[in-house]
């Protein structure tokens, strides 16, 4: 059984007559473990496929399986219930909270996660020595370089041990020298905590570094 | 419950301007609702629930009567409402004033089966005073009584502060008309028992001989009386007593006490207490001030409330839109809209208990006490930080992470 399986999704935005139909009996399967990059024109589709990945938006029709589990969210408080230690997002403009130190940014993602304040401390701190950022715990947003506020972003979404980490253009805001720094980091991880990793991006590059590339067709 | 609390001690500490803007705000708006609550108290009650007409008292010299029934006999903490409250106000400032003073008296008697020393006070019983035969005269007086009535000690002492703010078991400290000087001296302890009451008062001073008193365009003699600062024996505990006024007094014919009184009674949204003098002069007309202020000060009070609600909204309002990328990032990470709702209405409650300080203390300051209930004060401000939050609620609704991922909410 795959880990994630999509079944003749369809996702379609507006009303009846002028509605813009974006997927169209998508199917995907994806394994655990695997690191796969969707790639395609801007309006194909991709971010749409990563907000029903993330339980954000649902599909018109079609069938999600998340290991083994048949998704289906009908609200938003169900979707956030789903993504709570379950999905990691990165994002291309980072989404961090500029009063919140990289520290605290991290430890954002375990909030709902039940743990003790004391292995809480435990699991950020080793995910700060992964990132290699240790020195810049106590470090606001505004002063971090965009390599830094990605990695801090990158150790927020992996911090609770999700099954699976969606990136959404994660290297867009970076140099180039950066984004294969951060590239490598995430792929890094991603092997060391076996979860699966799927990054949405136009760039060649990035998605040359995955096992697998997914092309999404503009209808 | 830890994640609202964490969401919340982060709102309340991490932006102070803003924060103080809004603080600022409720203590304004606080403030305002008490001054509505107040005056809505004030127009409520009716002048004739406290004061009774035609309650006229007089001092030999000048004296005025201001009403009786709130001030006399609202020492009962029963009617510890808030309109007592203003008028202990406006009795502290009628006694602030430098031209008048204020003192109490009341006519009392003390039986004489109830005296348990081995002394005949049968040819004191003052025909005058007494209530029945067997009783001899007791005026309490308050301290500033002895000047206003000019009488003189011709032994020992005055009443002092002291003797009005006695401990449990001390002794009724009395001073004696110059005819009981025969049976008593300075320092006996007169024992009282009777079937109801026990208490004892000790000897303290003897009055002038022919001293008295005219009241109500009567002469009163005291040289068979007993004078003490509370009626002999003690029926109830005096240590809880609360300012009153019964006579005005002024040594000067130039001072208008109506106008003092009713510069007090305006000062303080009180009602308006009629003073008569003891020759019969028609004083000049009571002014109704106060109840006008009471009702302007009450539609500015309204204009004022809709003005910080509005204020308060439009500030929560612009911090809601502001705190729209912080929120989404808490909905990423699985933290869900109620806990995000609920921490802004917890971070509310703070600042309304801190916007309720000032209030209360300036409520102390000046009454001593809370003037309007509490939990009538906390329930408006509540009302009020609820009215304002619907705006907030209906930004964080708009939380949607669909365009907080396509960039449309930006940071």
């Amino acid at each position: 059984m795959p880990f994630l399986e999509l079944k003749s999704i369809n996702k379609s935005f507006g009303k009846a007559d002028k509605s813009v139909q974006v997927l169209t009996d998508l199917n995907l399967v994806v394994e655990k473990g695997e690191q796969l990059a969707i790639m395609g024109k801007s309006g194909c589709g991709k971010t749409t496929l990563l907000n029903i990945l993330a339980g954000i938006d649902s599909p018109d029709s079609g069938k999600y399986y998340l290991d083994g589990k048949l998704i289906q969210i009908k609200s938003a408080s169900e979707g956030v219930r789903f993504r709570r230690n379950t999905v990691g997002i990165v994002l291309q403009q980072f989404a961090l909270i500029n009063d919140f130190t990289a520290y605290e940014n991290i430890e954002l993602g375990l909030w709902e996660s039940g743990l003790s304040k004391k292995d809480m401390k435990t699991q950020v701190s080793n995910m700060l020595e992964k990132l290699g950022i240790t020195e810049l715990k106590d470090k606001y947003p505004p002063t971090l370089s965009g390599g830094e506020k990605q990695r801090v972003a990158i150790g927020r979404a992996l911090v609770g041990n999700p099954s699976l980490l969606l990136a959404d253009e994660p290297t867009g805001s970076l140099d180039a020298g950066t984004e294969q720094h951060i590239i490598s980091l995430l792929s890094e991880l991603n092997k060391e905590s076996g979860a699966t990793l799927i990054i949405v991006t136009h760039d060649e590059e990035v998605a040359q570094k995955c096992n697998r590339v997914f092309h999404l067709e503009k209808h | 419950m830890k994640v609202v609390l964490r969401i919340t001690t982060h709102n309340l500490f991490k932006n102070m301007r803003r924060n103080l803007t809004i603080l600022l705000n409720m203590i304004l708006c606080t403030f305002v609702i008490f001054i509505l609550l107040q005056n809505y108290h004030f127009l409520r009650k009716r002048h004739s629930e406290f004061f009774s007409s035609g309650k006229t008292a007089s001092n030999y010299e000048v004296a005025f009567a201001v009403d009786e029934d709130v001030i006399t006999y609202a020492n009962d903490k029963l009617n510890l409402t808030h309109m007592f409250l203003v008028g202990q106000k406006v009795i502290e400032d009628i006694e602030n004033n430098s031209n008048l003073f204020v003192y109490s008296f009341a006519g009392n008697s003390t039986r004489l089966s109830g005296i348990q020393n081995k002394v005949d006070l049968s040819p004191f019983i003052e025909e005058t005073m007494v209530f029945d035969e067997s009783s001899i005269s007791n005026p309490v007086l308050s301290l500033n009584a002895f000047e206003a009535y000019h009488l003189k000690i011709s032994s020992g002492r005055f009443f002092t502060e002291e003797d009005y703010n006695l401990e449990s078991g001390q002794p009724l400290p009395v001073i004696l008309g110059y005819e009981l000087s025969s049976v008593f001296q300075l320092g006996d302890i007169i024992e009282y028992k009777d079937n109801e009451y026990s208490d004892q008062a000790v000897v303290v001073g003897f009055l002038e001989q022919n001293s008295g008193y005219v009241i109500w365009n009567a002469y009163y003699p005291l040289d068979r009386a007993i004078l003490s600062p509370f009626e002999f024996p003690r029926m109830f505990d005096h240590s809880n007593e609360y300012r009153r006024i019964q006579f005005i007094y002024t040594k000067s014919d130039d001072v208008d006490v109506q106008a003092v009184v009713n510069n007090a009674t305006a000062k303080n949204g009180f009602y308006t207490l009629e003073v008569s003098p003891v020759d019969g002069v028609q004083v000049t007309e009571t002014k109704t001030i106060s109840e006008k202020n009471v009702r302007i000060i009450g539609f500015l009070a309204v204009i004022s409330t809709i003005m910080c609600l509005f204020s308060l909204s439009m500030i929560l309002y612009h911090r809601a839109t502001e705190d729209l990328p912080s929120n989404c990032i808490y909905l990423c990470c699985g933290i869900p809209l109620w806990k995000i709702n609920i921490s802004v209405v917890l971070e509310m409650i703070v600042w309304i208990i801190l916007s309720l300080i000032p209030t209360i203390a300036i409520s102390f300051s000046i009454y001593h006490a809370v003037l309007v209930p509490m939990w009538l004060l906390i329930f408006f401000a509540m009302m009020i930080t609820g009215i304002a939050l619907v705006p907030v609620f209906m930004v964080n609704k708009k939380c949607n992470l669909d365009m907080f991922i396509r960039e449309r909410i930006v940071f």
